[in-house]
């Protein structure tokens, strides 16, 4: 959220982080902030700090390559035409209709 | 014969599947830190390798003779094992009755195989150790094949599984690995690792007390009668050319035939040279077999070798000249593939004259695809898939150039044999038929297939023409065999869109078909029934002659495919899908629910099923109870020189970067133009 406030400045974000010590302080687990921040998140900046946090890269490891939907289905946002998934291989084929 | 049925067993992925006496599988025997400190301790031992002729060994305990495949047991290698091996030799000792170990194992061998390299079949000399070999896998796995007599069996070795042979299994069956790059594990291609390391454990054996096992026919204590190991028989062979060479100079002739003494059953110690002569010959074939193995099956070439022989007697041979006067449908059969096309077009609906030409083109290439591709594809899944695991070097090179952490969308993944080529690279892999997604997805699932690699990847089902992924999110595209199934040419153009549609400014695609110049063509296209089912192009502008006319003189060798009519390059290639393979029930069985042809009633199809033990046929099916097989039909278009460059040339924003012609096929690199 920090950016550099210097007159004239256009692209005063984000700023790089030069680490000399971290800590670590526990903070209470709150999902409903969590989901509450995700969109005030500039994305490419959070990823620019999490790159180097290895406890962010497993997390991440997890959730791009361990977690598989196995059955179910995935909904179009806009349609809500359901793809099923079975056995872990979504099925992406078109009705004649929908092509 | 059929190449899949020369190839190895299907790997299972426990011992008791493998069903022999003394054969103990025990998966995680050492934790993955106790594996890295072992595979430290190794490499910590730079002095220790000693190189063979593909691979390196180190030896503790007692240096193995690999001349007389054993110990000499009164000479230690300098110390006692190791204590790195300590904390193994302990687990062992603690496991209930030892796991069948011998009481004091005191020989170690550390094996190091890279891809390609395998280990030559051998048992375990009786005289030179005392009950069981023990070995410990380690880094990566690989498939270890048993065979006594013409049993050959297969089982997959996990890293950090630890295997115990002993009874039977140690002193009746031979074991060994294949030399090459992939195993087949339950019915999937799996790539080897970049490294196996093994350490086999023994006992010497104390020479007072030999061996008195209950096979003697494989006991060089009891018999005697141990194999010459190849070193024994360089050796021989060695004596023997300078024998040759004495006696040929003594008797001043027949220097121009110099094997004559060789077969010469009057030369004295003839019986010998002829076993030894036998014992060669068995290992060329062993090589001939490896390297059979290790061939490249490339679609189109070893195809068309592979169903040669029976092909040649199941199908009117064409006339391969286009001039000669070409008699179709003289069949008596009514299912030859001619026939089938004339069917294909039956059963299409003829186009209504109120509709648009181009609408019934495209319906009528759909149900062309459904029936001789899709349907075929997904009934032959398993069988198609166990042909299917060279990796192709052409294909290799091109991801050997993406950079690092790419993502390749892999258009007609197939068995997904492309996953994984690249480590760092994640493949989002999609195919039409069902059938070739599942066996793919079993790549992705540990559970199914144990640890040899689980490469980062997707499987989903999709049409290559409307490809579900969003648009410039794709490093590279690989488009592999895919192309030559789509049966128009406007259908053609859109695929080729897809996938430039998929690349990021800057990526590349790699798509290959097959040509119509087949470097074996009378193994190939002169057998392959062309086809004339398929949409045509509208006559002035479109059609394959775009290209221009080829260069003069090649029509001659384009086989049956220069009939005069039909859109040239169009063929049925049929596949035999044996009754007895592993899979082939599952598969007719998927061919069997698969709707027939409209109009036809499933029960007739079911029929088939029971007859024939097997396959119903989707498309063009037909079995052929003969050679024991189904004879599915697909459908290609096989491209003629510069016709897929053209077909690249009309896709908007791409850039045709290279194009070549390998192993039958045409090839196209082409790129979409960075963002300006």
């Amino acid at each position: 959220m920090l950016a550099c406030t210097i007159k004239g400045v256009q692209n005063g974000f984000p700023l790089k982080i030069q680490a000399e010590e971290v800590v670590e302080r526990e903070a209470d687990f709150d999902p409903d902030f969590l989901r509450h921040i995700f969109p005030k998140l500039e994305w490419a900046a959070f990823l620019e700090g999490a790159r180097a946090d290895e406890s962010f890269l497993k997390a991440f490891h997890h959730a791009l390559l361990e977690v598989h939907l196995e059955e179910g289905a995935l909904l179009c946002p806009e349609t809500g035409r359901a793809f099923k998934v079975s056995k872990g291989i979504p099925n992406m084929l078109l009705n004649e209709d929908e092509v | 014969m059929l190449e899949a049925e020369q190839a190895s067993p299907d790997a299972v992925t426990t011992s008791e599947e493998m069903r022999i006496p003394g054969l103990l599988l025990v998966p995680d025997f050492v934790s993955p830190e106790e594996e890295a400190a072992l595979l430290a301790a190794i490499d910590a031992n730079h002095g220790g390798w000693s190189a063979l002729a593909k691979r390196r060994v180190q030896h503790y305990g007692y240096r193995f003779e690999y001349a007389v495949r054993g110990v000499d047991p009164r000479q230690r290698a300098g110390e006692p094992l190791p204590s790195w091996l300590s904390p193994v030799l302990a687990r062992i000792a603690a496991a209930p009755g030892r796991l069948g170990a011998p009481p004091a194992l005191d020989q170690a061998t550390v094996n190091e195989y890279t891809p390609g390299v395998g280990l030559a079949p051998h048992v375990d000399t009786h005289s030179a150790f005392e009950g069981a070999v023990l070995s410990l896998t380690l880094a990566g796995g690989a498939a270890m094949e048993l065979r006594r007599g013409g049993e050959r069996r297969a089982l997959l070795l996990p890293p950090r599984s630890l295997l115990v042979m002993g009874g039977e299994a140690r002193y009746a069956w031979q074991h060994y690995i294949p030399h090459r790059k992939s195993d087949l594990v339950g019915g999937i291609p799996v790539l080897r690792p970049p490294r196996r390391v093994s350490i086999t454990l023994r006992q010497v054996r104390d020479p007072g007390q030999p061996c008195r096992c209950a096979w003697p026919e494989q006991c060089d204590s009891q018999l005697g009668a141990q194999p010459p190991t190849r070193l024994q028989v360089l050796a021989q062979q060695l004596q023997q050319q300078q024998r040759q060479q004495e006696q040929q100079q003594q008797q001043g002739q027949q220097r121009e035939h110099p094997h004559h003494l060789l077969i010469n059953g009057q030369q004295p110690g003839w019986e010998q040279q002829q076993q030894e002569q036998r014992g060669q010959q068995q290992q060329q074939q062993e090589q001939q077999q490896e390297q059979q193995l290790q061939k490249e099956r490339i679609p189109g070439e070893s195809e068309g070798q592979r169903q040669d022989e029976e092909q040649r007697q199941q199908q009117p041979i064409m006339p391969v000249n286009g001039s000669s006067s070409h008699s179709p449908h003289s069949s008596k059969c009514a299912d030859t593939p001619a026939a089938a096309a004339a069917a294909a077009q039956a059963h299409a609906p003829a186009p209504p004259a109120e509709t648009e030409g181009s609408e019934a083109a495209e319906q009528l290439a759909q149900q062309l695809e459904s029936a001789y591709v899709h349907r075929v594809y997904d009934a032959i899944a398993p069988h198609f898939s166990s042909t299917r695991f060279a990796i192709w070097p052409k294909v290799r090179e091109f991801m050997e150039r993406l950079p690092r952490g790419a993502v390749v969308a892999d258009v007609g993944c197939g068995n997904g044999k492309y996953f994984g080529v690249r480590r760092d690279a994640a493949v989002l892999g999609s195919d039409r038929s069902t059938g070739l997604a599942a066996v793919a997805a079993r790549r992705l699932v540990p559970s199914t297939l144990p640890s040899l690699y689980i490469p980062t990847a997707d499987v989903l089902v999709a049409d290559a023409l409307a490809l579900p992924y969003r648009g410039g999110c794709c490093d590279a595209a690989l488009c592999v065999a895919v192309l030559h199934h789509i049966s128009s040419e406007e259908r053609r153009g859109r695929l080729l869109s897809e996938l430039l549609r998929l690349l990021r400014p800057g990526g590349r695609a790699l798509v290959t078909v097959w040509a119509t110049d087949q470097e074996e063509p009378h193994k190939t296209i002169a057998k392959w029934a062309p086809f004339a089912g398929a949409p045509q192009p509208p006559a002035p502008a479109g059609g394959s002659s775009m290209v221009g006319p080829p260069e003069g003189g090649r029509r001659e060798d384009e086989g049956a495919a220069a009939g005069g009519q039909g859109p040239a390059g169009d063929y049925l290639v049929p596949w035999h899908l044996p009754f007895n393979r592993a899979g082939g029930a599952p598969a007719a069985a998927a061919a069997a629910k698969a709707a027939p042809h409209p109009g036809e009633g499933g029960d007739a199809q079911r029929q088939l099923a029971g007859a024939g033990g097997a396959a119903a046929a989707p498309g063009a099916a037909r079995l052929d109870a003969a050679k024991g097989a189904v004879v599915f039909q697909r459908y290609y278009h096989l491209f003629e020189r510069g016709e897929l460059e053209a077909l690249v040339a009309r896709v908007p924003g791409a850039t045709l970067v290279d194009s070549f012609y390998d192993r039958s096929n045409w090839c196209a690199v082409f790129e979409r133009a960075a963002a300006v």
